[in-house]
């Protein structure tokens, strides 16, 4: 177990000084240790030196944590618990295998574009039986209890037609133009293709061209998350040549989670291929842009505008919710914030705690649903506080996690994508965000 | 252990509320010293009620229990040593009340003092103890150790707030001492005995606090030392001068150094110490305080001082303070952490001292710390693993006292004794002392099952 020992050393970097507890929105909740980062860090080490065995306990333990990082933000040895403890559940995997229903999802669904599709389009066809619509909203609860799925849990509709089965090749402003290729995600293709759609139509409206290749994948971070890296490389490499073959030097994506997985977790992933590929992998990698950071920095390249001056009342107050994946893998929090304060039609306040996560963790939520909801709460109460109208953010997940919850609590604030706020709030005459 | 102790404990808490598993009691086996003690089961009590059940079931099965709150100690004293069970007093947290009337207020034990000093601040009033560790630490274990903290040399330490406790003695019996009210001397001041008696007498399960205006006004400032003894020198003048600064931190050149080298935040590196001071109260008191003490700061030797004026620049200057601990890390693997308290005015005295003392055990020494209050933080930095480097540490340490209480100080301001000041306690106290505490031990604690082997008890 030559990685254990080699994560086992990281994990000893800890000094056990409790800083994380601080931090961490789960501990925050359970006040347990079990689920602190320290404490994993200590099973860790203690995994590696024999003193404790692979165990079902452990694995629930280590899988009891939203990777969001929030512990290596005042962490005084800049100890990296999420990164320690994402490759802890890859020697988990390795020695202990997944099980039967992961196993069957990630190495035959997720990672395979053509399945994923086709159970997608069963899904749409199929919902209206396992799902009755909530009249007041716009999402599904389900009809009958299902095993891993809370019966109270807000579940948004399958879209009729997904983005890249629609969306062509070129979105094309001008032959001549400069290109970028889109990198589409899941959530966005099959249950939210008008994030996809805003995405395309803001880059396009900068000036630049946007490619879709029809071919690409999920971006594989639940696979990551769960420590099945071998499907998630699948999902990698499938991406990467997907792209490769338009020759375009910027990638950009909407979702939060998908450009720290294409940009961070690829090289991670591949850490220890051969050179050739890693080389492959970086180069993809550096090429991909979240897009409120590519948006941002067309504005500054652009010339400002004399914009009217809309500052009337009644104007919706607008806050934004910094996604983990954004503020903490990717250092981005700026650019959405600048973005959102150019906007003509919309004011925007910035919320208390506004980086703090909103507890969806990925499969966290499902495999933790009411852990996953007690952590939201407190943005929920923030957000009612506040009485914000709208509340942007960047990320997939994070939007699943506040649909949920502010239908469930009955909030008037509308959860939009930051993308959907900039061509909402944007000037009508000049169309400029 | 036996069995049925645990059966007992799960029935009075629930299943929800012990953990046996090894993976789970892996988790409480550490504190801040970063040493291994692996306990027989976990135990979150909700009730003192439950606590006394518990502790009436340990008696009879002579089982160890180990109170604990967030496990942030610098001494060892929530670990457990012999073994036993961990009562994990974190999810007793409420804040029962606040007092605004009376100011004072009553907190369970598992409450995080930043977020109870928040809670009050949010009224305009002030619970002034600030560890470093504030964010996750608890009331509780605050009141275990006594904890301190830079606002000290203004508004004391934990001892100077704790008006009252309820506390479930090692037999079971639930007392309550002290008072609600802010004067009281009605027998002996038991309170003053369980504060900073390390969970080694009784487990806390309420603290009444008194309370005090929040002032509305501070200003921080840092000053530059070319040359350390005027830095050491003008900690003395400010507190002559009458001048009482709300902290009075002092950094010395190797923190200096590792923070610039952690940071680039812009430090002086040729400075042979920083002074950083705040002042706090009315507006008009603070600005001329802040200027007084620039004054002082200019005479003794200062090459610059800088005022903040803003939120941010305040921020920026607390920064290097806050980053010694892990930047110091950079120098060595490992620091061996001392926090000796000596009369203000032996602090140039001392800091010589500990430097010749370092210097003859070949020891890279960093020391920093609240020098308003004569606190400071030495730390050697060592690799624990080269064994002749860690037993010169240990003789470095044990001179390090001597010199401390030659000059009239104690071995601990604010860590506590637990384990790894136990070999040096009678050091201080002598031996009269020690019996005295033993004694006291066995009165309270006949079956030596609470928290057995801190502070050099049995």
């Amino acid at each position: 177990m030559n990685d254990l020992d080699a994560i086992s050393r990281k994990a000893s970097q800890c000094v056990k000084c409790g800083t994380c507890m601080a931090d961490c929105p789960v501990y925050g909740e359970t006040l347990s240790e079990v689920t602190s980062p320290r404490g994993k860090l200590s099973l860790i080490e203690s995994l590696a030196s024999g003193e404790i065995r692979l165990s079902g306990k452990l694995h629930d333990i280590l899988f009891s944590c939203l990777a969001c990082d929030s512990c290596g933000e005042n962490c005084p040895n800049k100890v990296t618990a999420g990164e320690i403890l994402l490759a802890a559940r890859k020697e988990l995997v390795n020695h202990r295998g997944l099980s039967p229903l992961k196993r069957f999802f990630f190495r035959h669904v997720l990672s395979s574009l053509k399945a994923m599709s086709l159970y997608f389009r069963a899904g749409s066809l199929m919902q209206g039986l396992l799902l009755k619509k909530i009249p007041e909203g716009s999402g599904l609860h389900l009809r009958f209890p299902l095993p891993s799925l809370d019966k109270k849990r807000l579940i948004p509709p399958i879209a009729k037609t997904f983005f890249r089965d629609y969306q062509p090749l070129l979105a094309e402003v001008h032959p001549e133009k400069k290109r970028v290729g889109f990198f589409v995600g899941c959530v966005n293709n099959y249950l939210f293709p008008p994030i996809a759609e805003s995405s395309v139509r803001l880059i396009n409206r900068s000036g630049i061209s946007v490619v879709t290749p029809s071919d690409q994948n999920c971006c594989g971070l639940m696979a990551y998350g769960a420590g099945d890296w071998a499907s998630a490389r699948k999902c990698a490499l499938a991406n990467i040549a997907s792209f490769e073959s338009h020759n375009l030097d910027t990638i950009i994506t909407s979702c939060a989670s998908c450009a720290a997985t294409l940009k961070i977790f690829y090289p991670r992933m591949f850490q220890d291929a051969d050179d050739a590929t890693r080389r492959r992998v970086q180069q993809f990698s550096s090429s991909v842009r979240d897009i409120s950071q590519f948006l941002a920095g067309e504005r500054n390249q652009a010339p400002v505008m004399n914009r009217k001056d809309y500052k009337h009342i009644n104007m919706p107050r607008i806050t934004y919710h910094d996604p983990c994946h954004l503020k903490r893998t990717l250092g981005i929090f700026q650019e959405p914030r600048e973005l959102l304060r150019s906007l003509p039609r919309l004011e925007f306040v910035e919320m208390d705690d506004a980086s703090k996560c909103c507890g969806m963790g990925g499969t966290f939520t499902i495999t933790h649903y009411d852990l996953s909801m007690s952590i939201l709460s407190h943005k929920l109460d923030t957000l009612e506080a506040m009485g914000a109208d709208m509340l942007a953010t960047g990320c997939s997940g994070c939007l699943l996690q506040f649909m949920d919850g502010i239908h469930q609590r009955g909030l008037k604030t509308r959860v939009v994508h930051l993308v959907e706020a900039l061509e909402r709030g944007q000037d009508k005459e000049t169309g400029e965000p | 252990m036996h069995k049925a102790v645990i059966t007992e404990i799960a029935a009075l808490v629930g299943k929800e509320g012990i953990l046996t598993a090894p993976e789970e009691c892996m988790c409480y086996s550490y504190d801040a010293t970063n040493q291994k003690f692996l306990p027989e089961a976990v135990a979150f009590p909700r009730t003192a009620e439950q606590i006394a059940r518990i502790m009436h079931c340990a008696n009879r099965y002579r089982v160890p229990v180990i109170p604990r709150g967030a496990g942030s100690g610098f001494a060892g004293g929530s670990l457990p040593v012999e073994g036993g069970i961990v009562l994990a007093l974190t999810r007793m947290n409420r804040i029962i009340k606040i007092e605004p009337e009376n100011l004072t207020a009553t907190v369970e034990p598992g409450v995080v003092t930043g977020a109870f000093q928040q809670a009050v601040e949010r009224l305009g009033l002030f619970y002034p103890p600030d560890p470093a560790s504030l964010k996750f630490s608890t009331m509780g274990g605050n009141v275990a150790v006594c904890a301190g903290g830079p606002r000290c040399v203004k508004y004391g330490v934990t001892k100077n707030y704790v008006l009252g406790l309820e506390v479930v003695l090692p037999t079971g019996e639930l007392i309550r001492t002290g008072v609600q009210t802010l004067k009281g001397v009605a027998g002996y001041d038991l309170t003053a005995l369980f504060v900073g008696s390390e969970g080694t007498l009784g487990i806390i399960t309420a603290i009444t606090v008194k309370l005090i205006p929040l002032p509305p006004a501070k200003k921080c400032m840092l000053a530059v030392f070319p040359h350390i003894d005027d830095a050491t020198l003008t900690v003395s003048a400010i507190i002559q001068a009458r001048i009482t600064p709300a902290t009075l931190e002092f950094i010395d050149q190797a923190a200096i150094r590792c923070v610039e080298e952690y940071l680039k935040i812009g430090l002086p590196a040729d400075a042979e110490a920083l002074l950083l001071i705040e002042v706090d109260g009315d507006s008009e008191a603070v600005t001329r305080q802040s200027e007084q003490i620039r004054e002082i700061c200019l005479q003794q030797g200062a090459r610059e001082v800088t005022i903040a004026h803003s939120r941010e620049e305040e921020e920026r200057l607390w920064k290097a303070r806050r980053s010694i601990s892990p930047a110091l890390l950079k120098l060595n693997p490992h620091k061996i952490n001392e926090d000796i308290t000596v009369p203000i005015s032996q602090i140039p005295e001392i800091i010589r001292r500990i430097n010749k003392i370092a210097q003859k055990y070949q020891l890279i020494n960093v020391n920093f710390g609240h020098a308003g209050d004569g606190n400071i933080h030495t730390n050697l930095m060592i690799n624990r693993d080269n064994a002749e480097e860690l037993s010169r540490a240990h003789q470095a340490v044990r001179e390090i006292f001597e010199a401390t209480l030659e000059r009239g100080g104690t071995i601990s301001g604010e860590h506590g004794i637990g384990i790894t000041k136990a070999p040096y306690l009678k050091m201080e106290i002598g031996d009269k002392n020690r019996e005295l505490m033993q004694q006291i031990k066995n009165l309270l604690d006949p079956n030596h099952i609470l928290n057995p082997g801190k502070l050099s008890l049995t």
